[in-house]
């Protein structure tokens, strides 16, 4: 190319052409994400530091607590290389139906809708992406930030009371930031812990990391806390001790203990969920989101105090 | 990313597009003005990367078919099924298949009167695609070389309905 051209003056010349507008592009993905979450009244996120510690079993049960109730629940499985929320609930061979209108998700119990990565998989297949990127973390990154706006903006949630999203353990840590910037309006996290001194040092972490971004902390939930007496709905052999109860996190609401229970397991594995509404842990669970309700409507008073300008 | 014919000082239009290997595209270009030609070709790594970001290069004109990245991207997708929308022709998968701009690539496509484009833009983004599709489907059946606010207000009554005039 000869040096004198004035590429410059060329491109002033030609200015006014539209090019790929690619912000706009973004904008647009934003956009389409508020105006599905525009209908769903609250959204949720369960996560906790720590893998292993029940978040799948904890969602799929408060999801069906707060149906209990009346209220209209979604779930959205953001663990996307390890889905368990269709299997727990039974809708494992579900599929999504695809319309013009969006994604149509499957609906589990007491009309749950739900939204995974499960829903593309042969049971016990892995997510596998289409080479030569599949090995390369930042293309995993972009491409799996580009699921999860998908799953929020393409799938028709339609009116939702409460929407549950099941973060994937600590490691992957991108996804509360992910969720935070596609989200509007993301009313709180709930933290899942175990009384155990290890979780408590992960989970510890991801308290602060979900202050750091902002979201506001609903409460902490403690799996896996004792066993359950089935005649009388006592605890059993709780574990005592500075990882555990409310004492653990002093700053952070303490929501309530869910004990070791084999029925609840058993369920989870076969995909048949716990629905009798006198069975202890059900009765449990029922409890819990009553605290999370409470929770939310605390914050809400408060906002509108602040609003009033009331101190 | 636009490619410029220095010696007419003119933007090069895009000419032909064919998936010339898995994840490879080829791109043909070609000026408008002297006719001169050149081609680019991406590499498997290069079309990933920009379809990852959900975006396509020379701007998203075609609506995306739902969970479109998603469904392309995985290696087996137990889930498909007949996704409208999806068969867009041989650049529906290509990240690059919307350089093919109106005035070079797609004839059958309508100008638009500024003021109908404004009242495009008012439609939410994420519709906004489809309702240009089936706009510009009215204004041919209709027999329009163009779309303006009049075929907008029929449109409008077509699609969403008499207003409720109480």
């Amino acid at each position: 190319m000869p040096e004198d051209i004035d590429l410059k003056g060329i491109l002033h010349k030609l200015r006014g052409r539209e090019d790929s507008q690619v912000t706009k592009q973004l904008v647009d993905q934003s956009l389409a994400v508020k105006l599905r979450m525009g209908p769903v009244k609250r959204k949720i996120v369960v996560l906790s530091g720590k893998g292993g510690v029940g978040k799948s079993m904890v969602t799929a049960n408060l999801a069906l607590a707060f149906a209990r109730k009346g209220a209209r629940v979604g779930i959205l499985d953001v663990d996307l290389n390890g889905p368990c929320i269709p299997h727990m609930l039974g809708m494992s061979d579900q599929r999504f139906a695809f319309t013009e209108e969006g994604v149509i998700p499957p609906r589990g119990p007491l009309d749950l809708k739900v939204a995974s990565m499960a829903f593309f998989l042969a049971e016990g297949a892995p997510v596998r992406w289409a080479p030569p990127m599949d090995l390369s973390p930042i293309w995993l990154g972009a491409l799996e930030m580009g699921t999860i706006r998908e799953l929020l903006a393409d799938v028709v949630w339609g009116e939702l009371d409460f929407l549950f999203a099941d973060l994937p353990p600590g490691a992957a840590a991108d996804k509360p930031p992910v969720l935070v910037s596609l989200v509007p309006e993301l009313d709180g996290a709930v933290v899942v812990t175990t009384p155990s001194s290890v979780a408590r040092a992960v989970v510890g972490r991801s308290i602060q990391y979900v202050r750091d971004l902002g979201i506001p902390l609903i409460g902490l939930i403690e799996n896996m806390s004792g066993s359950i007496c089935h005649r009388c709905g006592a605890n059993l052999n709780p574990l005592e001790g500075d990882a555990a109860g409310p004492s653990s996190f002093p700053e952070v609401p303490f929501l309530g203990r869910i004990p070791w229970d084999g029925e609840i397991s058993r369920a989870c594995d076969r995909g048949v969920p716990l629905m009798d509404p006198e069975h202890p842990m059900v009765r449990r669970f029922d409890s819990l989101a009553e605290g999370i309700q409470k929770q939310l409507d605390l914050k809400r008073e408060m906002a509108e105090k602040i609003l009033r300008g009331e101190p | 990313m636009k490619f410029l014919c220095i010696a007419c000082e003119s933007y090069m239009g895009l000419q032909k597009l064919e998936e010339v290997a898995e994840r490879s595209w080829g791109v043909v270009f070609a000026c408008p003005r002297c006719g001169h030609k050149m081609a680019m070709v991406t590499n498997p790594g290069e079309t990933s990367l920009v379809q990852a970001l959900g975006v396509k290069i020379g701007g998203q004109d075609a609506g995306a078919a739902p969970m479109q990245l998603t469904r392309e991207m995985l290696k087996e997708d137990k889930g498909a099924s007949p996704v409208p929308g999806a068969e867009t022709g041989s650049t529906g998968g290509c990240p690059f298949g919307a350089l093919l701009g109106p005035e070079n690539a797609d004839a059958t496509k309508l100008p638009w009167t500024d003021e109908a484009r404004q009242r495009l833009e008012n439609i939410p983004a994420f519709v906004r695609p489809m309702a240009k599709r089936a706009i510009e489907q009215m204004a041919r059946d209709r027999g329009q070389s163009e779309v303006n606010e009049k075929l907008m207000d029929l449109a409008k009554g077509t699609f969403m309905g008499p207003e409720d005039g109480g």
